[in-house]
This record gives structure tokens, sequence and C-alpha cells, in this order.
């Protein structure tokens, strides 16, 4: 027990510090370990292949070689005759062709070692698009002759695998972070007037939302992604891709709006401010949407994942992301089938960053869910 | 004979709640005994570890909390061919997940709470909530007549399925619920929160305990829907000759249905007497500033204010040096009250006080 | 109850219509159709004959007709039970699908065997042990479920199985049992190696459903009616089962059929493809890539005919087990 002299008057001693909600919710959000490990995973992901692609990627994203599917090299600190280096190389690959079964194969070449340099000048390219720089996180020398660091391998037209990975990062977690953000404009907006208002606007939405639940999503994806004509650019491609998958994903969005502004409208301070004679789209935009809020960063935060997951399936089957842009999901097309797995498998290894980076997400949306809810039962 | 008997005793009960920002003594240090046949109230406000008194008897203080300290003796009435024994059993050294506290919730000492809103499970009908307890708890002797054409109980069995429903339409009448052969089968949701709360007593009378627990069970009706369901207890009292702890923060509820009151504040019982002496002598200048606070209906329009106790209930993690309540007493005694902690004294014969004006006479 | 019925089910079927009538434009939409591919096709390899073959074929199926008069053509037969021929493999769609459609029915309730079998005692566990070794370790278990779609998850095992165990595991039969007469050797084989897709189908939803059944029991026993049955003397088994599960299972009953049966016939039909399952998942996809119209179109209405009755009775299970909701 602890004793306190003051006791008569306590709280004239202390100072009150009123906490504000969102300061509650940061407190709050603190605690959650796996949550903080989830937001820095994602912020990591965001800047190493969102903005800085280029510096972290040892190649551009078009710089074909002639190696063609060769196997990943690991870096090295001891070469074969036992001498440790304090810099770490890789040995070059040798490329046989059977002449016969017309098969590539590689092994390691000991006589070519190439020294692996950091922030070392290689290819040029425009930082953010707008600054030219040229260095690169690491990279062998361009000037020795036919140096090469293919860390995870290389495709089939024999480029950089690791490379590919940044940059198709960048396309993926871009789909994702913009596809959401349409479907929440557009979803958003929609399932809060139809729980608003109710009435007729309601069942029409309802029923709206209900046929799009109803129809399989794969062929809707599928058609619409199909109609996109063959002859237009990729980036292009991208946006209406984009447009698509916020298209048929809104529903999901929109019904949880719908939920959410449902259940505040009941809420009293909704019918305090009706009874000031409040005008409905200031009740809309300046009570029930800031009370939302919390609720729609967790919603978005959430909804993330399945949009890069959807990318990614669309992509696998081809109707997505065209080359030369690149994608997670088109990277997994070339690696998920049966030969590719059986000869040339690292093509696979998208697969551990499409997870991490859906893992880190969901770990993220959960914690600012149980964080967003401060006064909360649990 | 079983008259004076006590039937529970709580000697220096402790529990405590270990929270990430400290140890709140929920309970600390109650000691008091409930007679057969008696009611005994415990009053206090929100907070002051009425309910989590309740619930350590009955091995069910929720986690985090613990019952830290003291012991609570159930003095068991067992009742076998004519002659009576009584067994005492330490409920504190129970396990709370075990057959024997089990056999005593509900079966020997039952609980009715305060939500009967919410404290029935929604998709069971009332029937099958009071058949789920008398299956549990109710035994049927098997008798049998010997040689000597005397009856004799020779062993217990469980009740039958028509006898339970049997046994559930007879309890529901007992509570005044009208129709009960039609009542039984309904859900919780098509009845009022009164015929609730009537279902709830069934339930807990219907394993025959001989102690009930009724946790503010009136706290959240309507008063003339209070009034009944407080004669139907008392009238089931009567009848079977029912121990009931009545805990409540309705002064005028407790003052028609206890025999003897324990007055509690911030976990620790600062008075205890039967129920005139309570209300005409207050001993503790907190149950005094409480029966002041009543507001008294006058002839002559005095305009006077309506008395209330100063200051607030401290903060659980910040409690006061000596006696808990010195801050806001109105007959504090600086240097005495406020080192430390008054005694539980006797002021007159059955009537006790735990306050440092009566220590010393 | 009745009149809830039929309104349910008319809804139903009028939704199927609109659905079937929207799939039939949408499989139109891309540019040519199947027999501009065919055709493309058939040149490439020097056919000569080809453009004549396939105006032959354009006319018996009517694909030169206007749109409407193909659309009604297709329904009207639907309702027959003539789904319409497959272009590529030229063969009633009804029997190509009825072939196929015991297997898909097969993995579809071994998949939501194991979801439920598995998912609800986690979930149980992990509510009751909150914050336990045991539920930390199903709830990162759970995450990473939840970000890994089933096709995603049949490559990984199809990896493991390739390169690291060097076997062959795809289909649902050993060489020796896939085009033999049904026995009881049949069904253990199937049973053997039913198990694998299976456990991929069921693992994203089952990851889901340990979550949602954590969430709702967690929320289920902080109610007072928990406490008043375990103050009746119940057994904490009894109080967590009988009373807290019976009421915090009724929302995966909704989310059973309206969410998870769908996503098992639809999600699944990729990792199907990955793991060459003879269900109808692979073959509806080949139609969708490549315009075989009717038996798209027939795919896509039975996918949201199922959706919808699984969602009905999901309702109705729902209205039998809650009592405040039937007998409202």
């Amino acid at each position: 027990m602890v004793i306190n002299e003051t006791a008569v008057a306590p709280e004239a001693e202390k100072i009150q510090v009123s906490q504000s909600y969102w300061s509650l919710v940061w407190w709050k959000f603190k605690k959650n370990r796996l949550a903080i490990i989830g937001g820095i995973v994602v912020l990591l992901f965001y800047v190493s292949c969102g903005l800085l692609a280029e510096f972290f990627a040892p190649y551009g994203l078009h710089t074909e070689s002639e190696f063609l599917e060769a196997p990943p090299q690991w870096p090295r600190f001891r070469d074969t005759e036992g001498r440790w280096h304090l810099r770490p190389f890789i040995y070059g690959l040798e490329q046989h062709i059977n002449m016969t079964t017309r098969e590539r194969s590689y092994t390691v070449d000991a006589t070519k070692r190439y020294p692996i340099h950091f922030f070392i000048k290689a290819e040029p390219y425009k930082l953010f698009g707008l600054i030219k720089w040229d260095r690169h996180l690491f990279g062998v020398n361009p000037d020795q002759e036919g140096a090469h660091v293919y860390l995870l391998g290389t495709d089939r037209l024999g480029k950089d695998q690791l490379s590919r990975l940044f940059f198709g990062g960048r396309i993926s977690l871009l789909i994702g972070l913009t596809g959401v953000i349409m479907t929440l404009f557009f979803g958003a907006t929609l399932g809060a007037i139809s729980g608003y208002y109710g009435g007729a606007i309601d069942m029409f939405m309802q029923r709206a939302t209900e046929f799009l639940g109803a129809f399989p999503d794969i062929p809707l994806f599928m058609a619409l992604a199909s109609v996109i004509p063959a002859t237009v650019s990729p980036l292009i491609v991208y946006f209406l891709l984009t447009i698509i998958l916020a298209f048929v994903r809104w529903g999901g969005l929109a019904r949880q709006v719908r939920g959410l502004v449902l259940s505040l409208r009941e809420r009293e301070y909704v019918l305090a401010a009706q009874s000031f004679g409040a005008s409905d789209r200031r009740i809309l935009f300046k009570h029930l949407i800031p009370g939302a809020i919390s609720h729609i960063i967790v919603i978005t935060t959430l909804a993330i994942p399945g949009m890069i997951l959807s990318e990614t399936a669309l992509s696998w089957l081809g109707l997505g992301i065209r080359s030369p842009m690149t994608s997670w999901g088109v990277m997994l097309q070339e690696g998920g089938n049966i030969r590719a797995i059986r000869y040339t498998p690292w093509l696979l290894i998208p697969i551990i960053f499409i997870m991490l980076a859906v893992l880190a997400f969901n770990m993220l949306g959960d914690g600012l869910r149980d964080a967003t809810d401060p006064y909360g039962s649990r | 004979m079983s008259e004076n008997q006590v039937l529970v005793e709580v000697k220096d009960l402790k529990v405590e709640f270990d929270v990430r920002d400290g140890i709140v003594k929920a309970v600390d240090g109650a000691t008091f005994g409930i007679k057969r046949g008696q009611t005994m109230g415990i009053i206090g406000e929100s907070g002051c570890g009425k309910s989590m008194t309740a619930k350590a008897i009955l091995q069910m203080v929720p986690k985090p909390g613990k019952v830290t300290g003291g012991e609570i003796l159930y003095h068991r009435l067992i009742r076998s061919n004519g002659s009576e024994k009584v067994d005492v059993v330490n409920i504190t050294e129970l396990d709370p997940d075990g057959q024997e506290i089990r056999q005593i919730r509900g079966g020997e000492i039952a609980m009715i709470f305060q939500e009967p809103m919410s404290s029935l499970t929604p998709v069971y009908d009332a029937g099958t909530h009071i058949r789920e307890a008398v299956s549990l708890h109710r035994l049927m002797p098997i008798r049998k007549i010997d040689s000597q054409m005397v009856e004799t109980i020779q062993a217990h069995r469980k009740v039958t399925k028509e006898e339970a429903r049997e046994i559930a339409i007879d309890m529901l009448h007992k509570v005044g619920i009208p129709k009960p052969e039609q009542r039984v089968d309904s859900y919780p949701h098509q009845l009022s929160g009164g015929q609730r709360q009537r279902v709830m007593i069934a339930i807990a009378l219907s394993s025959q305990p001989a102690m009930l627990i009724a946790d503010e069970p009136t706290t959240a009706l309507d008063v003339s829907i209070e009034a009944q369901i407080l004669d139907i207890m008392r009238e089931l009292q009567d009848e079977v000759d029912m121990t009931i702890m009545f805990i409540t923060h309705n002064l005028g509820v407790i003052a028609e249905m206890a025999d003897e009151i324990c007055v509690m504040y911030m976990g620790k019982i600062v008075e205890r007497a039967d129920v005139v002496s309570v209300f005409y002598q207050p001993k503790h200048p907190y149950t005094q500033a409480l029966l002041q606070s009543i507001p008294h209906i006058v002839k002559k329009k005095t305009r006077e204010r309506l008395v209330s106790i100063e200051g607030m209930v401290p903060d659980p993690f910040n409690l006061p040096s000596g006696c808990l309540f010195h801050p806001r007493c109105p007959r504090f005694m600086p240097g005495i009250c406020d080192r430390s902690q008054p005694k539980w004294t006797k002021v007159e014969e059955g009537h006790w006080a735990s306050c440092f004006l009566y220590e010393n006479v | 109850m009745l009149s809830y019925l039929v309104r349910r089910l008319s809804y139903a079927i009028i939704m199927v219509v609109l659905i079937s009538f929207v799939s039939f434009v949408i499989i139109q939409l891309p540019p040519g159709d199947y027999l501009t591919h065919k055709l493309a096709d058939l040149q490439a390899r020097g056919d000569r004959s080809a453009q004549d073959r396939i105006a032959e074929y354009r006319a018996r199926y009517g694909l030169d007709e206007p749109f409407m008069s193909q659309y009604w053509n297709w329904v009207s037969n639907f309702v027959k039970g003539d789904f319409g021929e497959s272009f590529k493999y030229e063969r009633p769609v009804a029997d190509m699908l009825g072939e196929r459609l015991m297997m898909t029915v097969v993995l579809t309730i071994a998949t939501l065997a194991v979801t439920w079998i598995i998912a609800i005692p986690i979930g149980v566990y992990s509510a009751t042990h909150q914050y336990s070794l045991g539920d930390q370790i199903f709830t990162t278990i759970s995450f990473i479920g939840l970000g890994t779609p089933s096709f995603v998850l049949a490559l990984v095992v199809l990896f493991i199985a390739v390169v690291i165990l060097n076997q062959d595991v795809v289909g649902l039969f050993s060489r020796e049992f896939r085009d033999a007469a049904w026995s009881l050797d049949k069904v253990v084989d199937l049973l053997k190696h039913l198990w694998v897709p299976a456990i991929i189908g069921a693992f994203t939803g089952t990851a889901g459903l340990i979550r949602i059944m954590r969430g709702n029991l967690l929320d289920t026993l902080g109610q007072p009616f928990v406490e008043a049955a375990r103050a009746r003397g119940l057994k904490n088994r009894t109080v967590t089962w009988k009373h807290a599960v019976r009421i915090a299972i009724n929302p995966l009953i909704v989310i059973l059929g309206s969410e998870a049966l769908p996503s098992i016939i639809g999600g699944n039909a990729l990792m199907a493809v990955v793991l060459n399952l003879p269900t109808t998942g692979p073959m509806w996809v080949e139609a969708l890539q490549q315009q075989d119209m009717y038996m798209a179109g027939t795919g896509i209405v039975f996918f949201s005919l199922f959706l919808l009755i699984g969602n009905l009775f999901a309702d109705l299970a729902l209205a039998w087990l809650d009592p405040r909701i039937r007998l409202e």
C-alpha cells in the first residue's frame, strides 16, 4: 500500500494529462510487438522496393544477359585454396550446352573470381524518376571482364532475379496500395451513403453488392483483364488492372463501411447533431466519417494483402501485368509450373517475399485494430 | 435446533488482483459469519468488494484475481437416518475446478446475479436450465422397506427426465410464473426482466441449496417488479428455511430483507450489527454518512441541500495512510486516524465497528 | 417459415438468371472467340482447309448469330439439361462436368471437414488459454495461413515434394488406379492421396476460422450467462462447450455458407490447376482462358447457384440453431 500524505486532495496535486484519442492509440499500438515488427517490415518493403528499387538492385530491370536460367550464386569469403578475403566475392559460372538434349547446365568456374563492391558505380538510372545517379548498393566491377553477380539466379531471359524482385515488388506493392485507395474512395463513399440513407438506395446497393459477390471473381478478373488490348503499353495495363481489381473488390469494403455507418448512425451523438438541425451532408462528413476513420484505416490495411494476392493470381494466370513490366505474380508465372519447379526452383523465391509482405500487413492491421479500440473490451 | 448455528464463516478474507499498475486489494480482511435461516445483508458502494466476497465463497474469483489470505468455512449439515451431523468444509482450500466445489456450487450454495437480461443462456429454454441444474444436484432417495417394515433411505439416485421436468414446472409455479406448463419451454428473450429473475431464482432453488447468495438481484429491475421479487424471496425463505446473503447498494432494499448487516468500504468491513441497530444507531462515520445521504421528505419546505459524503473514493493505487476513510470522515482525528488502521472492535453486544472512536473505551 | 423459403428460392433463381446473362456477356468480351483462336492455331500449323472447317463450326454453333439469340438458345436448352458443347473437346458440357463432379464434391467435403475439425478445437483452445504459448503459436500460424492463397501453398508443397522429396505428388490416384474401375482398394488409394489437396485447400480457410472462433468465443466468455452457468456447478468443459461455444459458433455457420463454400469451390480451382487434379476447377479455368463459351458459362452459373444455395442453407441452419432468430 502506498502511503500518501496528501491523500486529502490527491487530484489537485497531480497534473491531469488528458489523453487524446490518437495518443491513446499510439500508446496501445506500441505495446504490441508483432504489430511494430509488421509495421517496420511494411515500411522497409515500400522504401526498398517502392522508392529505392534502382539503388538496391544490382542490375536494371531490362538488363538481359547470356546466362539464361542460371542458378543462384552464393557470396563467399573463403576461396578454394582456403584463403580468406575481407571482401566477399563470387565465382563465375560456366555455361555448358548439351548438344544432343539441348539442355543447359552450369558449373562453378573457380578461375573467375568476381569481388563484390558496395556503393559501386554501375548502370545509371534516375532516382525517383528525376535525379540522375548511378550508385548501387552492391555489385561487381563493371570494368572486370565478364563479371556478374546473380545472387538469386536468373530467369529465362538472363535477367537477375534479385533485381527483378525489387522492381516487381514495386509494382505489386503499389498495386496493393493504389488499388485499395481507389476501392476505398469508391466503396466507402457508397457504403456510407447506403448505410446512412437506408431505404431504397440501401436496398439497391445491397443487391448490387450481393450480385457481385455471388459472381465468382476468377472469371470476372479474367474476362475484364483479357479485354485490355495486347498493343497497349504496360503502364496503361497497370492502371487498368488497378481499376479492375478495385472494381471487383469494392463490394466487400462497401459492405463493411455500410455496417459501420449503420452502427454509428444510431449512436447518440448523431441524434444530438440532428436535433441541432445539422444537415445530412454535414453529419455524414463531419461526424460519421471521422468517427469511422479508425475503422477505415484498419479495414484498408487489412485489404491490401488481398489486393496484392489478387494481382499475383491474375499475373500468374498470365492475364495481369505484362512484360517488360514485372511484378511478383509475373515472376511466379515463370516459376510456377512443374518443369520450372524441377529444373529452376529458384524462380519460386518470390513466394517468400509475397508471404512476408502479406504477413507483415496482417500483423500491422491486426495491431491497428486492437490499438484503435483503446476503450475496448479486449 | 439448527437455528443459531453458523452456516458460513468468513475469516479475514483477502482477495487481490495483480494488474500491470500494481496490486488491488479488492477484499482486505473481511470477517463475518452467517447463521442458518438468517438473511445477512452486505451493503456498500460500487467497487467496495462485496461481489468479490460473494464470489470467493464459491471459489469463483475471476482472473487475474486470487484469494490470497484468510479462510471460508462452510458448515455442511448432513442428515442421515434421523440424525444430524455437521461437516466443516474449508472452501478456500478447494480446487476451483474440482469436483467438491462444483458440488457445492448450485447444489448447496446457489447464486443469482444482477443482470437477468443476460444471465441465462439464450439458446436454452427455462425448463432446460432448471433441468440441467436438477440433474446435476438433486438426488432422489431410494426408499427401501426393510425387514421390520421401516422405511429407510439406503441410497440416492439421480432424477429421471420426467421427474426433472415436473420439478421444473413446479419451481416455476413456486416463483409465481403464470402458466408454468407453457412457460417452461420459453426462451429467455421471450420473457420479461422480472420473469427472467424469477426463473433464475427457480433454477437456484430447484437444487434445494442451504444458502442463496443474491448479488444485486433487483438493481436492474423496475421498482414494482423489485418489490415482487423481494416478496418471493422472503416467502421461499420461510418455506424452506433458507439462508440468504443479500448484496446491494440500496439501503431501502436491505432494510426490508436483512436480519444482520455488514457495511463494506474499500474492501474492508467497517461495521456489523443487526438491521435495527445499523439503521437507528449507526456507529461508524461512514454508515452514518450513508444514512444521512438518504433524502428525507419533510413537510416544511426547508430547502436543505442534499447531504453527500465529501471527497471521492480513493484511487486503489494510491490508498490513504491509516484508516482508508479518514480523508472523507467528518470525525477525523489527526494523528490517530492517519497513522494506523483501526481494529475490529466490539462496541456493544452484537455490534462491531472498525473505528478509532470506539477503540479505547 | 415457408414463405421465407419460397422468397429466398425465387430470389436465388432470379439471381442465377441475371448471372447467366452477365457471364455470357463477359465471356464474349475479349475480342474474337474460341474459333478465331483455333483458326489461328490451325493456320499456324499449315492447315489449308482450316478456313472452311471453321466456317462449318461457326454455322453449327451459331456463332455468327446475334448475341441475344445465342443467349436465348443456350438458356432454353440449359433448363432442359443441355448445357451446350465444349468447343475444344467436342463433347457435351454436361457429360464432361458430370465426370468430374463427384471428385469435386468429394474434395470439397474433405476440405470442409478438415477445416472445421482443425479450426474449431484450436480456436476454442486459443480463446480459453488466451496469451498462453500455445495461443501465440497458433496465432502466428494463422497469420501465415491467412497470407498464403491455396495455389501458392500448392506451389510450395510441389516444390518440397519434387525437389526435396523427389516424388510425384500430382493427381488423386496412383498410376494403377487412375483408370481402373471402382473398388475398395481404389477408395483406399483415393483417401491416401486426398488429404494433401484437402489440407492445402483448407489452409487459408482454417486460419481465418481459427481467428474468428477465437474472437467470438472471447467475446462470449465475458458475458454474464457464462459466469452464471459456472455458478451452478457445471464443469468448466461443459460451460465452455455446451454454453459458450454453442453461442459463439452461430456466426461461423453463416460464414461457412457465404464465404467458406464459394472460396473452396472457386479459390481452389487454381490450386487444382497447379496440382493437376481431376476436378472441375482446371477444366473450367482452361475454358475461361480459351473462351470455350458453353463450358465456361455453365461453370459460372453452377458456381453461383451453389453459392446461393449455400447461403440459403447457412441462413436456415442459423435459424435452426438460434431461437432468437427463429421466433422473430
